[in-house]
């Protein structure tokens, strides 16, 4: 059939119930075209209650949390969310949405998502943390992404840093004592910057803009509990 | 990726091959390329299906419709072709890109020409391409000097190609200053002969055609032109590629973290009492593995665990990519086992059969979970082997044996190239149902009822002189309302770790029922393959209920698979065809690890082809789709299609399921390394 090159919006419309069996693991194409139909006609902008309330956080709501809890913002489409603490291997910590995402965090530095469509696979930095890249004044950063085909490709990208005057940064009913760190970079076709709030002291990042790769843009992470 | 730089990308002209209008350019589309397109005007509606086979030759399927063709009756011609170009030359500061094409090279000719063409960009807007045609291309007399060879069609007319009178054709593409126009101008070296000359399907007065070509969306192209000074025409194209996606990644969620083992002191061990008693130990601990391969999208379907291995057999409905579900079972079983368990080995099970062990090592897992390089660290690390059948004393997870389940879902199905109705589809309801009584044996069917459509209105009966195997099936469609298309029992089996067995015994397919047994044998670590498949069957009644008509025979192959590497797979199978005729099918895929494939076949037998009938001998194109490529969610489903000129009694096969080759090879050595990219996602 050529029609199945078609749009499968098309194919919609002669189909018009869904199936039923015993076993709903594995949807056939008629339980798949219902329900892409439905995300198409569901109303774009229409507001998302996690979301909302992802974005009213409470200091109160933090600390009713067992577990770290940190919050994040895609600068490209506005989606906030919350995400806690579920693993750490190796100074490497995975927060999990509820969606079921995910982001690794390694001393506060971005080196993976897992679940957004066009994730950051892993990240390679050289020197390995914030703060001995701003002694170096750079840094020189692999992302590594997956293509359609399931293959790893990497990009190479190098940094400067910067740090401007200390300030206080208040989130979520706390303040803080940071310094700004401001890393522009640049290589494989792209440039960002990625923004920092970290306390030279202790070496903790509070707050960050992170850029995750070409297509999702920049996550803002917000470390609500340490 | 989702979007590649619109840049002066080739187009497509109203034969669906790279071109200008009717003439061919010296580019290719991109690698793997699929394209569809609907082209009209009065000279002809050609609807063409092509691929980008590898960067430099691509092929493409046309069935064309010319309106009044015959000059006797009003009758309209309804045509297939088969061309192929390869670009032998790729553009550079002064050299050009050229292609080398051939149009209806094995169908009745009616568009047999050959040619090649040159395209050089001028400016970065603008492409000049000049060529040389015979044939349908080298103009008015373009056929004159070769041999009218038009008969059943479907062969290969290689003494016709490039011969004959040439005719120089051309023309310019330039891209204007709106986004996603382009204006075409060309000089056409088809003079249109059997349509203009012969018929008066249109009146042809120019050689100079004129075009604009609009790009809707990376997928959805529509183009007008003005040609041979007389006509209008419409086109619009649709563009698939298997190597760009919106979602790479894919949307599923995170796998579970690897749980780290606390570190030891020195001349610490982790503890070992919990195995004092294995099979006990096993059995305590079944319970949390498959709540955390359930958790992580996979199903349990047994285990075995002593001191320092766990053995897991897993089922993967979820994952297309082999190497992600092995990552994400192993990085579950990090949360499950106790610490003195350092070897996870995952054998993947499709219909009860192990298909081979990837072992890891637990240690590297929680080494490299979080290393930059992880992947191929963790692939160095693992080791992918042969596994034996499930051993005796491994815990099958519960329920799974006997095992009920079904579904009534509704359905589609349709029949291309009727003259009378070239696209015919029907929609119904199916029910299926399935019983596995033990691993690898299994009784299942489906009855389907037909609720609408044009499927049972065809009238043409079947003018085969070779017994009906195949071409009664407008009378399959018409009486099987209900019809029970399949029920039948199968025993899937190991006879050794790289010997595979089944037997397939009921009624097998819509048209046949009787008894199918074959035989596999594939290493996990070689790109070759050898089978055998024996069968005996009857030929079902039309009503397609219980009832047998006389017609029986054995039937049965061998076969032999290899991989060619770069996603390219050959087969040959060699033997008796249903209608008693002997000979071979040869096919080519290109398989894709996200699921996609594309693949054409075709079969030579001993029936000659005057005997077979219009075509020649039984050919065709496969394509399956996977489900996860369009809606972005995880999915092993795919779309499969097969898409035949003609179907007719010649080369015809058995169409029994669970052969044994793409169930077994889809987690061998190749598949899973080559995607271990996954294994962390």
């Amino acid at each position: 059939m050529i029609s199945a090159l078609l749009k499968p919006t098309a194919l919609v419309l002669s189909l018009g119930l869904a199936g039923c069996g015993s076993d709903n693991q594995t949807p056939a194409l008629s339980d798949h075209l219902l329900s892409a139909a439905k995300t198409l006609t569901a109303k774009k902008g229409a507001p998302d209650p996690g979301r909302a309330a992802a974005a009213r956080l409470t200091r109160a709501q933090v600390e009713t949390s067992t577990r770290p809890l940190i919050r994040l913002s895609l600068e490209e489409d506005g989606t906030v969310a919350t995400a806690a603490k579920a693993a750490e291997n190796r100074s490497t910590a995975s927060y999990f949405m509820a969606t079921g995402q995910a982001v690794y965090l390694k001393d506060g530095l971005l080196t993976g998502t897992r679940g957004l469509g066009n994730d950051l696979m892993s990240l390679d930095v050289s020197p390995a943390t914030l703060p001995a890249a701003l002694s170096a004044g750079h840094s020189a950063r692999t992302y590594r992404y997956l293509d359609p085909e399931g293959q790893i490709y990497p990009l190479n990208i190098t940094c400067t840093l910067s740090a401007g005057p200390a300030r206080t940064l208040i989130q979520v009913g706390r303040s803080y004592g940071v310094t700004p760190v401001s890393e522009t970079c640049q290589g494989g076709g792209e440039s960002f910057t990625n923004l920092y709030q970290i306390n030279l002291g202790s070496g903790q990042i509070w707050q960050s803009v992170q850029w995750v790769g070409p297509i999702v843009g920049r996550m803002k992470i917000e470390i609500l509990t340490p | 990726m989702a979007e590649a730089p619109p840049g002066f990308a080739p187009t497509l002209g109203t034969f669906g091959t790279t071109g200008l209008i009717d003439m061919p350019t010296g580019e290719s589309q991109r690698d793997a390329e699929i394209t569809t397109t609907m082209s009209y005007f009065k000279g002809g509606l050609r609807t063409t299906l092509s691929f980008q086979i590898t960067p430099r030759l691509s092929g493409s399927f046309r069935y064309s419709k010319i309106r009044d063709f015959f000059p006797t009756a009003p009758l309209d011609l309804y045509d297939r072709s088969f061309d192929i170009s390869y670009r032998v030359l790729d553009e550079g500061k002064y050299l050009p890109s050229l292609t080398i094409g051939l149009r209806d090279f094995i169908g009745t000719g009616v568009y047999a020409g050959e040619y090649i063409a040159a395209t050089k960009h001028l400016h970065p807007s603008l492409k000049a391409t000049l060529g040389l045609g015979w044939g349908r291309l080298g103009g008015a007399d373009g056929f004159s000097g070769r041999t009218v060879n038009v008969g059943v069609g479907g062969v290969p007319d290689a003494g016709n190609w490039f011969r004959g009178p040439t005719a120089l054709f051309g023309g310019l593409e330039w891209q204007t200053p709106v986004k996603g126009l382009n204006l075409k101008l060309e000089y056409s070296s088809d003079a249109y002969v059997p349509e203009t000359v012969q018929r008066s399907s249109f009146s042809h007065r120019s050689k100079i055609n004129l075009g604009a070509d609009y790009r809707l969306s990376r997928t959805t192209r529509l183009s007008a032109y003005y040609l041979y000074g007389t006509e209008v025409g419409v086109q619009v194209s649709f563009a698939l590629n298997p190597k760009e996606s919106t979602f790479p990644s894919g949307r599923e969620g995170a796998a579970l973290p690897v749980a780290p083992r606390p570190v030891l002191n020195p001349g610490e061990r982790y503890d070992i009492a919990w195995a004092a008693r294995p099979q006990a130990a096993t059995r305590r601990l079944a319970p949390s593995v498959k709540t955390l391969l359930e958790a992580t999208g996979l199903e349990l379907e047994a285990v075995k665990i002593d001191v320092t291995t766990a053995r897991l057999y897993i089922r993967n409905e979820t994952y297309p990519y082999p190497a992600e579900a092995l990552g994400r079972a192993a990085r579950a079983l990090s949360r499950a086992l106790p610490a003195s368990v350092e070897t996870f080995e995952i054998i993947p099970v499709e219909n009860g059969l192990p298909l081979s062990a990837t072992k890891f090592s637990r240690a590297a897992l929680e080494a490299l979970e979080h290393d930059p390089d992880g992947a191929a660290k963790l692939l160095a690390a693992s080791a992918i082997t042969a596994t034996p059948g499930v051993p005796h004393d491994a815990y099958y997870a519960e329920g799974l044996y006997p095992k009920l389940t079904w579904s009534l879902r509704p359905y589609i199905r349709g029949a291309l190239f009727d003259p009378d109705s070239p696209v015919r589809a029907e929609a119904g309801i199916r029910l299926r149902a399935g019983y596995d009584i033990a691993p690898g044996l299994s009784l299942s069917g489906s009855i389907i009822k037909p609720i609408g459509g044009n499927l049972d209105k065809i009238t043409r009966a079947s003018n085969s002189v070779l017994p009906h195997v195949r071409s009664d099936s407008a009378l399959y469609f018409r009486q099987g309302d209900p019809a029970l298309e399949r029920l039948s029992a199968d025993y899937l089996f190991k006879l050794a770790p790289e010997l595979y067995g089944r037997v397939s015994l009921g009624y097998l397919e819509t048209m046949y029922g009787g008894i199918s047994t074959e035989l596999l044998w594939k290493p996990v670590n070689s790109r070759f393959a050898l089978g055998v498949e024996l069968n005996y069957v009857r030929q079902r009644d039309f009503d397609q209920r219980l009832g047998f008509q006389n017609y029986d025979i054995v039937t049965g192959h061998i076969s032999a698979y290899a991989d060619l590497t770069k996603g390219f797979t050959a087969q040959i199978d060699a033997g008796r065809y249903l209608a008693g005729d002997w000979g071979a099918t040869f096919s080519l895929n290109r398989t894709f690890l996200n699921g996609w494939k594309v693949g054409a076949f075709f079969t030579l037998t001993d029936v000659p082809f005057n005997q077979f009938g219009e075509g020649s001998f039984d050919k065709g194109i496969t394509m399956s789709i996977p489900f996860s490529a369009a809606f972005g969610t995880p999915s092993r489903k795919t779309a499969d299609i097969t898409i035949r000129p003609l179907t007719r009694d010649g080369g015809a096969r058995l169409s029994v399921q669970n052969r044994l080759y793409p169930i077994v090879s889809g987690y061998d050595q190749n598949s899973i390394a080559a995607s271990f990219g996954r294994v962390w996602r």
